[in-house]
């Protein structure tokens, strides 16, 4: 096993688990910072996966996968479970989209998650996968987690003897719409990797935290204010939106007049997904389902947003469930800037995401958690060089405001005739991205090179409509077609490519469109008033586009033209929907253009944001504590344990607690990142078929559920004689392939040469089962005195230290009885 | 049939006896006894079905009960008892293995209804793939049935429809909206009787895309009229995943059972018969109910038109308009002209001769077992799949067509493969080598380890068991030491000085204490045996009445030996059979003309018949063993 992240931090996971010559990837985790260390990790090994194994659909154990496979060519079976795949798909669409909203986005795009999830091989759980090639022998199961929808604790087995566990971030608490994993299931596997995220860590009652939730919210609503709810994309926010719908429910709640609504970019898709997956959530909710056709998510008082302006129609004071948790990007941020100043809000925290993002720092300084709201708190959100920056955006701005003016000219030019061809190909919404994607190639190079020239221009056009109507076609097949014409040329870090970012933008556009929204024409109407300024002000940020930044945008109230860009942001897709519509008409056509120009990114300003609002963390991460992580070690019982995934501090407790009790026979492994690990066990095993004469020979003892019986047998081996029936199956063993071994009986000379072989006592009696049959069934006398089983007063039976039975009495016939008795408790070989 | 009448030959089986029930899919034929057979027979065993089968299979039986019009007394079972049965069954995701007591099974898409479950059964290596209903065709919203990966041993397959063929997909849908476009825009009223569930939603689904696609039909509305097909929607809305791709695929975009061109009907009082209409109205076959009053009311009408578009049983409604009657009989006894058009294309999504045999063909199981369908059908197929099979030297079928009550029996002799792991397993087997150890079988699993690693490799513990036995004694010790040594040959000294002992066997230690006498051994049946000896000779010498109060012991020689063997086989095989040789080393035995010699040296034996050697051989060991001292090799617990 060799760890590429995800050791001694709380960040993403992947580790690299070689068993012979197979080697998996287990989750394929990105920070939310998306950092290219992480990266350079993966792409050393990219050429050996043979398959990667996903446990949950958030960032930190998919997120990478998009850019592996968009441009480092990662072509390997990935194994996910159903909901695994719908909603980590949401996942990946939502944080592209979020990022993209407010910044530059190019580390991959959304046809990158189209690609990385066509890989997909969907699972059932307790699905039995026998692998091919050089995983011949292996079988991969995906067990029920918790935690999220479809999560899944992947077991490794081979040959159905030697079983690798890998669990991370199970819950075993029951939920609202999961059930618990069912870790216990397992026993003593060859190895168990598993977290130690949350050995610091208790859960707290579900009723409290329920109950702090509510106390919250009707607070804030009671005064007027609105609360904001920070959860994922598709996950832990089902449990939250369940919750709360059932609190709205609750007539004695009070809480129905006030409004509820669930924001991120793809908030009715996830439900939708939701509800069509019934049959993985908990077993109450299948009855339910079951019973009386009541599909929980057919959620009755949550409003589904997709944007801003959705929400803005839902009166206030409301609470919104937005996304992303971390607060780094994403609706939840834009309403923490615009509510956090406000007294009357509340902002609510559910998870803690990994260290250096604004949601941890608020959950870590425990201050702002209290309750006087008066609490003023300075947050960085940005870095220190903004101000600067922004003296070089003005510089630059003037510098090329000449050269900015021709480039419109130039723009409009060029907008103009993909949009003519455009109105030919129809009203194929795969079109109209491909074309602006185009358009806004186009662009760049004009911002680059100020000296493309026309008629490359039109063969660019030309070109589009080409692969658009190639598109169009697949469109009936895909959600998002990947556009294999651009993909191959395209590197994310070449800085030409920049205004690329706003390709997604038409995708919401899009995926507005489906759910049949009605594009309210009135809308477009406030775009058309102030193109003059979109113009303008896209043409100054123009000059920013060389300078890269990874992160964080973000509107002051102070500086005006920040206010302008987020009216901007607003009216977006709005501008964009108008001009693929009504695209005759030239004015119209330029502001369709001017979007996708804008690199909002550029923005950066460093604000300091009073934090007045009530910030409070609500755990509903539900992940196993230390208290339930250390009792299902006890009940597992691994071979070998490798730790990752936590910190320091909590590794090495973790690791002191199962050295301390003994709970791992061989060895404990806690490897860092790039550390390469060698669990191997010896591993001996064979198979041997065992002769019908030989069997029938055999008497077995029945113990428990298991029989058992002693066996000596002489090895042969190759073809069986003739008079034994040959099996359907095959059988390899190890070591020396098509060879089948034989047991056969022993010779009675042989027999008689060997020494007898030790007498053996199988099963573990318990005293006390077996004072019941002493008394139950044989009608003697027996009760304990001291810890010591006496029978009829002559007969002790005792255990010692070392845990052996001892049988202790004179002379009688009480004696033999209850020693036979004790006999029969046995299996006697 | 009806009532107790209509169950299934459950007398024949004790339902104590069955560990597990599973169903395929909901059809009342499938499950329709389910909630009496869990409540009111002794059955214990497990009860599993797909999660859409047990959502619709609640709603359906109950529907069932309304419509009944049996007595109470006669009710199999009550609503509250389909409730309750609610409680004892079992989900099961496709492709999810469970294990109940060692049976492993998992179950396969089907297609036929939503979802219908193939079930593969494994009991000791021996796989047996249960089809239930199915259908290899893919329709409109479920896959076709899979085809597993694995060699079933056992096939058990539906032969519903025989050596029949279905017309081809793509014909009959067009031929179905063909014909229902016909009947509206000549200005009839187009019924279509179909059973609740199944069909009834590929037709919508067919019906929904033939009236978005043609929006000149937008003003003939089409409705179904059952409230179960109604309540049971949204289970069609949730279980996506169980039907096919294409379904999937949309249903991201949105949910394709929202119909957007078709309403439900409650009753018909609602239906507001004013025009040219579609109507899908239960039940099927038109015995009675809704489908029936429509049909009543229309059949007069030459622009009206019925498409009777399931199987239907002889001696109903349905079965008889096919063939174009002149007059029909309505339920009140009246008679009426048939007008309106018949036409009757088979939607039925149960496999066909083509689709069974392709099926057969790719899984090759040894053995098919027919069942389902009428006995003159289902002997056609069978003999079509003999014929089929015969030239196929890859495939030997043999083909059962069971009746009712008369059970197959199949015999299986896999080999037994154990897995021989831990300490055993590490040296490789070499040919001729012994090997020893504890076979564990646990779920019809075999493997084989040494005691050693009992504790690794299973739940199983060894454990040993001390005895401490007292026994008053109050003779002399030194009589007692002399006596054992005469049982047990040597004799050691064990303990230390506060508690000076003595060890026999090399087993069993003797300590006196006070008056006592403890023995202390660790249990093993060899062990026991000598303890019992030893408490013999305690007793004896506590009772005085010991045999030799002599200090020697019994010498045994050779000679003794010789004599003693001799004189066995002489009475064994008579006087004059047995010679002693010159040297006194060797005896030679005559048995029917076979010689055997002996030698008395070694004991040793040889003869060329194999039978008379080994007998004598035994003989001659057990004299030998008998007579002279134990060379003892005490047990080792």
């Amino acid at each position: 096993l060799q760890v590429i992240t995800g050791a001694y931090d709380e960040g993403a996971l992947a580790y690299l688990l070689q068993t012979d010559d197979f080697r998996f990837l287990l989750d394929c985790g990105w920070d939310e910072n998306f950092s290219l260390d992480i990266i350079e990790q993966y792409k050393r090994h990219i050429k050996t996966i043979d398959a990667v194994l996903i446990t949950y659909p958030d960032i930190y154990h998919l997120g990478a996968l998009p850019y592996l496979v968009g441009h480092c060519g990662l072509k390997c079976p990935v194994y996910a479970t159903i909901p695994v795949n719908k909603m980590g798909q949401m996942f990946m669409y939502d944080l592209h989209q979020s990022r993209s909203h407010s910044e530059d986005f190019t580390l991959f795009t959304l046809d990158h998650v189209d690609a990385a999830f066509s890989l997909f091989v969907e699972l059932k759980y307790d699905q039995s996968f026998p692998l091919e090639g050089n995983g011949q022998g292996l079988t991969i199961t995906p067990l029920p987690a918790g935690h999220m929808i479809g999560g899944a604790i992947w077991k490794i087995s081979k040959e159905g003897e030697e079983e690798i566990v890998y669990a991370v971030d199970y819950n075993h608490k029951k939920e609202r719409h999961l059930n618990s994993s069912n870790l216990t299931k397992i026993s003593r596997p060859t190895l168990l990797i598993t977290d130690a995220l949350n050995t610091k860590y208790s859960q707290g009652q579900r009723k409290t935290k329920d109950a702090q939730l509510l106390t919250t919210i009707l607070e804030t609503m009671r005064r007027d204010g609105n609360v904001l709810i920070c959860v994922d994309t598709a996950g832990r926010v089902l449990e939250l939106a369940l919750l709360l719908e059932q609190l709205w429910r609750n007539e004695q709640s009070g809480l129905f007049a006030y409004s509820l609504a669930l924001l991120n970019n793809f908030s009715h898709q996830v439900i939708e997904f939701a509800r069509s997956q019934v049959e993985w959530m908990a077993d109450k909710i299948v009855r339910q389902f079951e019973e009386s056709r009541a599909n929980p998510f057919q959620l009755r008082y949550v409003k589904l947003c997709h944007n801003l302006s959705d929400l803005e129609k839902v009166r206030a004071p409301k609470v919104v469930l937005a996304s992303q948790p971390d607060l780094e990007c994403g609706f939840a941020r834009d309403l923490f800037i615009q509510w956090a100043e406000n007294d009357k809000n509340s902002i609510i925290l559910t998870t803690r995401t990994s260290p250096g993002t604004l949601a941890r720092e608020l959950i870590d300084k425990p201050n702002v958690t209290t309750i006087e709201v008066e609490v003023r708190r300075k947050v960085p959100l940005e870095g220190a060089e903004l101000e600067e920056h922004l003296e070089q955006q003005r510089i630059q701005n003037e510098k090329k405001a000449a050269e900015a003016q021709a480039e419109k000219k130039k723009s409009r030019k060029s907008s103009r005739s993909t949009g003519d061809e455009r109105m030919d190909v129809g009203t194929g919404m795969e079109d109209e991205d491909e074309n602006d994607d185009d358009d806004d190639d186009d662009d760049e190079d004009d911002d680059d090179e100020n000296q493309v020239n026309n008629k490359s221009k039109s063969s660019t056009g030309d070109h589009t409509i080409d692969t658009g109507l190639a598109d169009d076609n697949l469109f009936v097949t895909s959600l998002h077609t990947p556009s294999g014409t651009r993909a191959p040329t395209q590197s994310p870090f070449a800085p030409k490519r920049k205004a690329f970012a706003m390709f997604p933008h038409k995708e919401e556009k899009y995926t507005c469109d489906d759910y049949g929204e009605i594009i309210n024409p009135a809308d477009y109407m406030v775009v058309e008033t102030k193109p003059s300024i979109a113009n303008d002000f896209a043409s100054m940020n123009f000059g920013d586009s060389d300078e890269r930044q990874p992160l964080n945008e973000l509107f002051t109230n102070n500086s005006n033209v920040s206010n302008m860009v987020l009216t901007m942001m607003q009216q977006n897709s709005i501008g964009v929907l108008a001009a693929s519509q009504v695209q005759q008409h030239p004015l119209i056509q330029q502001v369709q253009h001017q979007p996708s120009t804008i690199p909002f990114k550029t923005l950066r300003e460093k604000r300091e944001l009073k934090i007045n609002a009530k910030v409070l963390y609500v755990d509903f991460e539900a992940r196993s504590d230390r208290e339930s992580i250390e009792k299902l070690l006890n009940q597992i019982k691994p071979k070998n344990l490798i730790l990752i995934h936590g910190t320091q501090d909590c590794i090495e407790q973790l690791e002191k607690y199962c050295t301390a009790k003994q709970i791992v026979q061989g060895r404990i492994f806690a490897p860092r990142v790039g550390e390469i690990v060698d669990a191997t066990t010896e591993r001996n095993l064979y198979q041997i078929k065992l002769k019908d004469s030989l069997l029938s020979s055999i008497s077995f003892a029945k113990t428990r559920d298991v029989d058992v019986a002693w066996v000596d047998g002489v090895i042969t081996h190759g073809a069986p004689p003739p008079t034994t029936p040959s099996g359907l199956a095959t059988f390899t063993t190890v070591g020396q392939s098509n060879t089948e071994w034989y047991l056969n009986p022993v010779t009675r000379e042989a027999k008689d040469q060997m020494p007898p072989h030790p007498c053996v006592f199988v099963n573990e009696p318990k005293l006390l089962d077996l004072k019941m049959i002493l008394i139950r069934q044989h009608g003697l006398r027996a009760e304990f005195v001291g810890g010591v089983l006496t029978c009829e007063d002559t007969v002790a039976i005792k255990r010692n230290e070392a845990g052996k039975i001892i049988l202790e009495g004179s002379l009688s016939d009480t004696y033999y009885k209850v020693r036979r008795i004790l006999y029969d408790q046995y299996a006697i070989l | 049939l009806s009532g107790r009448a209509a169950l299934p030959f459950i007398d024949n089986i004790d339902p104590e006896e069955l560990d597990l029930l599973l169903v395929s899919h909901f059809h009342l034929d499938h499950c329709g006894a389910l909630p009496w057979f869990l409540n009111k027979t002794n059955f214990k065993g497990r009860c599993y079905m797909t999660h859409a089968t047990k959502a619709i299979y609640k709603w359906l039986l109950a529907d069932c009960i309304r419509v009944s019009n049996v007595s109470a007394e006669e009710m199999l079972y009550t609503e509250a008892e389909l409730n309750a049965s609610m409680s004892h069954i079992e989900t099961i995701n496709f492709h999810q293995e469970i294990e109940v007591n060692g049976i492993k099974f998992w179950c396969y898409h089907a297609g036929h209804v939503l979802g219908a479950a193939m079930f593969m059964i494994e009991i000791a290596g021996v796989k047996i793939l249960y089809t239930g209903d199915f259908s290899r065709q893919e329709d409109r919203h479920l896959m076709a049935a899979e085809v597993p990966n694995l060699r079933p041993d056992v096939l058990v397959t539906e032969a519903t429809y025989g050596v029949h063929v279905h017309e081809p997909r793509e014909q009959r849908e067009n031929r179905f909206t063909r014909l229902v476009h016909d009947i509206v825009t000549r200005g009839g009223r187009c019924l279509i009787p179909v059973f609740a569930l199944g069909r009834a939603q590929e037709l919508l689904l067919i019906l929904d895309e033939y009236w978005a696609s043609h929006p000149e039909l937008h003003d003939f509305p089409i409705y179904y009229a059952s409230s179960l097909a109604k309540k049971c929607m949204s289970v069609y809305q949730t279980y996506i995943d169980a039907m096919n791709d294409r379904i999937r695929k949309q249903s991201a975009v949105s949910n394709p059972f929202k119909f957007k061109h078709i309403a439900s009907l409650k009753t018909i009082d609602d239906f507001d018969d004013i025009g040219p209409c579609v109507v899908l109205a239960s039940p099927g076959m038109m015995q009675s109910g809704l489908s029936r009053e429509l049909f009543e009311c229309w059949c007069t009408d030459r622009r009206n038109g019925v498409i009777i578009a399931g199987y239907c049983v002889e001696g109903t409604l349905a079965k008889m308009i096919l063939s174009e009657p002149e007059e029909i009989t309505t339920m009140g006894g009246q008679r009426l002209p048939l007008k309106c058009s018949v036409d009757y294309i088979s939607f039925s999504a149960h496999t066909d001769c083509n689709q069974t045999t392709d099926f057969i063909r790719e899984l090759r199981p040894p053995h098919v077992i027919l069942v389902h369908g009428e006995s003159t059908e289902m002997n056609r197929l069978r003999l079509h799949l003999i014929r089929k099979f015969e030239d196929d030297p890859e495939c030997k079928l043999l083909v059962y067509t069971p009746k009712n009550t008369q059970s197959v029996e199949l015999r299986f002799r896999g080999e037994k493969t154990a897995k021989v792991v831990g300490q055993l397993a590490a040296e490789k087997p070499v040919e001729g080598n012994i090997l020893s150890g504890i076979l564990v079988r646990r779920n019809f699993k075999l493997h084989m380890m040494a005691p050693e690693d009992l504790q690794n490799f299973t739940t199983l513990t060894r454990s040993t068991v001390t005895q401490h036995l007292g026994i008053p004694f109050t003779a002399a010790p030194r009589s007692l030491v002399l006596n054992l040594s005469q049982v047990a040959g040597e004799l050691e000294q064990v303990g230390d000085k506060q508690k000076p002992g003595i060890r026999v066997f090399g087993a069993i230690n003797i300590f006196l204490e006070n008056k006592m006498i403890v023995l202390e051994w660790e249990s093993s049946p060899v062990n026991d045996v000598y303890a019992d000896a030893v408490v013999t000779v305690i007793l004896k010498t506590e009772s005085g009445d010991c045999p030799g109060n002599t200090d020697t012991p019994i010498q045994v020689n050779k000679k003794h030996v010789r004599t003693c063997i001799q004189e066995t086989l002489e009475e064994m095989y008579g006087a004059s059979m047995v010679s002693v040789s010159e040297d006194q080393q060797q005896l030679t035995v005559t048995v029917d003309e076979k010689k055997a010699i002996v030698d008395l040296e070694s004991y040793e034996v040889k003869c060329d018949d194999e039978e008379i050697q080994s007998m004598i051989e035994v003989t001659v060991k057990h004299m030998s063993a008998c007579i002279q001292p134990l060379k003892l090799t005490p047990s080792i617990a």
